[in-house]
């Protein structure tokens, strides 16, 4: 129980947790919009990596371009992905959808490989590989850099759905679509945007945990699992809750694999879920849903 | 009766085909793949039952079906047990742990079920890869033994194929007569509306876990084929997530609900990677593809194509004219024609101990939250007697008969029905204590037939286990046909006679109302709980609904009704209760509440209630 070893812990928890955040985000925002989850959440992290990885390495671009690049291209991957995987359905109970988000799912992922190969990648960092000495304990500054980033994102997201209009008419759309339509909010246009944003988020996780791991073609899966649990832990639909889920997850996730097993760190997530669920099935934030008679 | 011999042909020709088979295809490697697909579809046919019947997903499929290869292959290769005993092990050994995933999530659905059953599928592969003392790890189990006939090894896969196609043929059987029984009803109940088959005496936690346990097995003992056909090896990463989603494409392509559809699927899913082997690395992403396009495209799956195909509906027909239950409805509408009289309808109640008291409700209470929904009520119904409660919108009427049918459970007071305290049972308790309901916004099984409908509202009144629902006993057989009996007769009594085979929802309203109450009646109710059965209907259909409502009266059945048409209530009640905010105002007689100067109050507002009395 050696201190600086738990305040490096933390700060690999709070960076892992940043990341199950940032996709747990992506799902709640769809999910709030059209009632959905989007079983190939993952994929939206894993796709922007290998954009990111082939810009970097086969053509040299520059890291902040790079980014540039991928925030744009996961946009209209976004708007692709709900054509094809959600709109068709979008009358359609809730089965077909997640089998056909989880197809989508699995084409994206042996597409990458077919295009990228099957060997894990890895991706150039933009940060320095020494450690940061900070209160006394070294920390990969990737870290840092992925907790302050996410920071960021998440006070531009606070600022875009309070404050711009945009914002305003996408949480219109997701409270109430009929009475949005009423009013005269686009309403298929908004969706597109929130599965464009949710993506984008997704490419901002992406290129944050690229260089934490390796980019291979299964880093989606889990990653979009860790997060959907992250969100359930939350309280599903709450935005507070899928960031204070996905950090609480990360660290748990850290500090059980050490402390307990690491050979089972990826059945932590899970187990945790199903206490959860079992406990406080609203989740910390969420509020339970009634059905009326 | 030549229907009923001609349906033997079916299974005459099931055999037929299946000796066939190995002749014609005489490669070890497809005759490999056929005893695989018949893996998959025994798992699929699980799969099934828990989401085509009961309507509960679940994506752990694939990890019930490593629990039940590696039981099998554990207990072979390192205990010596005879691969036949493996295979008893690897059905149960599944369905525990079936009840283990049961059980946590009872209380889920949709995604939060979606997601529990991954973890726990997630969990389960950790273990197979990690308990490397029990399991040997990623390496995978090798050398699993064949079974054995005597002295005859069944090793080659056109023998083993025997083993599979047999299995295959029992299964599919089971669980054809599973959903014709009293325990498939249930869980096709649940599926269809979870609250109403609790008010219509479901169990809903047990079959659910019921659901789970035995799909669970079949997994297992999927499992079970692959684990000693094939390569006779098995690891880990054949039982993973993307491997139960496999299998609930299969389960959804073959059509959800259809146990045929789930072997067709199976299959299909099973050998159409082998086809599209040419297209090398690139064939998943066709496959993926597909997935997609078969969601958006074929929703209903195979089997819903086929169902609407002529030559289908001609042969359903003819399979149908030779089953007990249509021949049952023709003798019963026969028998109505040759005796002309009233029917004698269901039981009727021991009419003695009138006006005596049935339900009493002392200090009942609601609150959600801060909302005092129901605030210390006490009434009473009287047996014999047709109260109404009635009171302004937001009053707590319907919260009150969601207490007293067991929805909610009150924040306190007490129920009492006949003598028993029944206070926050569950719904299917107080059903079995003599309490039927209908909803303000009908709750049918809309998928289901008419009479199934009706068959389902007896339930807390018939027996057969999911043994006897399978196996079909003298007793089981007996019992079915007094239930249809009785169905029948409720059907007749209500008008719905010669709409017994027609689905629940695609009846009209009107219709749908009163067959809600003929699946209230079936449960030989002592109070009927009736949440505005006037809603929606026509001013004929109200007039009908009011003889029907003295008939049940007449019949021994008291009734307890809440609603808005006032003309109704005024008409029908013996006794009518008046809330407010929560809050009894008054009680009374139908003269006594309609001078009642807080019922006027309430209705119309202090203000215009004094100019009224003003005017007057």
């Amino acid at each position: 129980m050696d201190w600086s070893t738990n305040l490096q812990m933390i700060a690999a928890g709070l960076a892992m947790g940043s990341i199950y955040a940032l996709v747990a985000l992506g799902f709640v925002l769809i999910f709030n919009a059209v009632n959905v989850v989007n079983f190939a959440q993952g994929e939206f992290a894993m796709v922007p990596a290998f954009v990111t990885v082939w810009l970097m390495s086969s053509l040299n671009i520059p890291f902040a371009l790079t980014c540039v690049i991928a925030v744009i291209f996961m946009g209209i991957f976004g708007i692709v992905f709900q054509r094809i995987a959600y709109y068709p359905l979008r009358h359609r109970s809730f089965l077909p959808v997640v089998i056909s988000t989880i197809g989508v799912g699995i084409f994206l992922k042996n597409g990458a490989q077919i295009i990228f190969g099957a060997e894990p990648l890895s991706m150039p960092r933009p940060t320095s590989a020494t450690a940061l000495k900070m209160l006394g304990v070294f920390v990969d500054p990737q870290y840092v850099v992925v907790i302050l980033c996410t920071l960021a994102l998440l006070g531009f997201q606070y600022f875009f759905f309070e404050k711009t209009m945009l914002g305003k008419k996408m949480l219109a759309t997701a409270q109430d679509k009929e009475m949005a339509r009423l009013l005269g909010i686009p309403v298929a246009k908004m969706i597109a945007i929130t599965f464009a944003y949710s993506s984008i988020l997704g490419a901002a996780a992406g290129i944050l945990v690229g260089p934490i791991f390796f980019v291979t073609k299964d880093m989606g899966a889990m990653l979009g699992l860790k997060a959907f649990c992250s969100a359930i832990l939350g309280g599903f639909g709450s935005v507070p809750g899928a960031i204070m889920g996905g950090i609480f997850l990360g660290v748990i996730e850290v500090f059980a694999s050490y402390y307990i097993s690491s050979a089972y760190r990826d059945a932590f997530a899970f187990i945790i879920l199903i206490l959860v669920l079992l406990l406080r099935p609203q989740g910390f934030f969420g509020e339970k849903i009634a059905e009326k008679a | 009766m030549t229907t009923r011999l001609n349906r033997l042909l079916v299974p005459a020709v099931l055999v037929v085909a299946v000796l066939i088979l190995p002749r014609l295809v005489t490669s070890n490697y497809w005759m490999n793949l056929i005893n695989l697909s018949i893996s998959l579809a025994v798992a699929c046919l699980g799969l099934n039952i828990v989401l085509g019947y009961a309507g509960q997903l679940s994506l752990a499929q694939a990890a019930f079906w490593g629990v039940g290869a590696y039981t099998s292959a554990i207990l072979t290769t390192q205990f010596g047990l005879p691969v036949w005993a493996g295979m008893f092990a690897a059905f149960f050994v599944a369905a525990f742990f079936g009840i283990l995933l049961g059980i946590p999530t009872l209380k889920l659905s949709g995604h939060y079920l979606a997601m529990a059953t991954i973890g726990f599928g997630i969990i389960l592969q950790l273990i197979l890869v990690n308990a490397i003392w029990l399991t040997k790890g990623s390496d995978g189990i090798t050398q699993i033994p064949s079974p054995w006939i005597g002295s005859f090894e069944l090793k080659a896969p056109g023998d083993f194929y025997y083993v599979a196609a047999v299995s295959l043929i029992l299964f599919t059987w089971g669980a054809i007569h599973l959903k014709d029984s009293r325990v498939g009803r249930a869980l096709m109940a649940i599926r269809e509306n979870e609250m109403a088959a609790g008010t219509a005496g479901v169990d809903t936690t047990y079959y659910k876990i019921l659901a789970f346990t035995l799909s669970a097995g079949y997994a297992g003992f999927g499992g079970w084929l692959f684990a000693h056909s094939c390569s006779h090896y098995i690891s880990p990463d054949t039982f993973s997530f993307e491997q139960s989603v496999i299998m609930l494409v299969m389960a959804v392509l073959g059509g959800n609900g259809s146990a045929i559809g789930s072997i067709v699927g199976a299959t299909l899913l099973t050998l159409l990677p082998e086809m599209l082997r040419f297209l090398k690395d690139s064939y998943m992403m066709f496959y993926a593809a597909g997935i997609v396009a078969i969601m958006i495209f074929m929703p209903s799956g195979i089997a819903g194509l086929v169902k609407s195909m002529p030559v289908s509906l001609r042969l359903r027909a003819w399979w149908n004219a030779g089953s007990t239950a249509a021949r049952q409805v023709a003798s019963a509408a026969a028998a109505r024609e040759n005796s002309g009289g009233k029917p004698n309808a269901f039981s009727i109640e021991d009419c003695t101990g009138s006006g005596e008291v049935l339900l009493s409700v002392k200090g009942l209470a609601k609150h959600f939250g801060g909302l005092k929904a129901v605030d210390g009520v006490d009434m009473e119904v009287r047996r014999g007697e047709i109260q109404a409660l009635i009171g302004p919108n937001g009053s707590g009427k319907t919260t009150i008969l969601n207490m007293l049918s067991g929805l909610y459970v009150p924040t306190s007071g007490e129920i009492a029905l006949d003598g028993a305290v029944v206070t926050g049972q569950k719904p299917h308790v107080i059903t079995a204590h003599g309490v039927a309901r209908t909803f303000q916004n009908i709750r049918l099984f809309g998928e289901l037939t008419v009479l199934d409908n009706v068959l389902i509202g007896q339930h807390s009144r018939s027996k057969a286990g999911l043994v006897a629902g399978i196996f079909r006993p003298g007793s089981q057989r007996t019992e079915e046909a007094a239930l249809r009996l009785k169905a029948l007769e409720a059907l007749e009594f209500v008008g719905l006679r010669g709409k017994e085979f027609a689905e629940a929802k695609s009846l009209p309203y009107g219709r749908q109302r009163v067959l809600e109450l003929a699946r209230a009646l079936v449960s030989d109710p002592k109070l009927l709980l009736l949440d505005e059965p006037a809603a929606g209907l026509n001013a004929a259909e109200t007039e009908a609904l009011v003889e029907l409502l003295f008939q049940i009266r007449d019949r021994g059945i008291t009734i307890l009704l809440v609603e808005h048409d006032m003309s109704l209530v005024m008409n029908v009640s013996d006794h009518i209760t008046v809330l407010n905010f929560g809050k009894k105002i008054a009680e009374g007689s139908a003269d006594e509440v309609e001078h009642n100067q807080e019922v006027i109050d309430a209705y119309l507002g202090m203000e215009v209630a004094t100019e009224v009395s003003n005017d007057a």
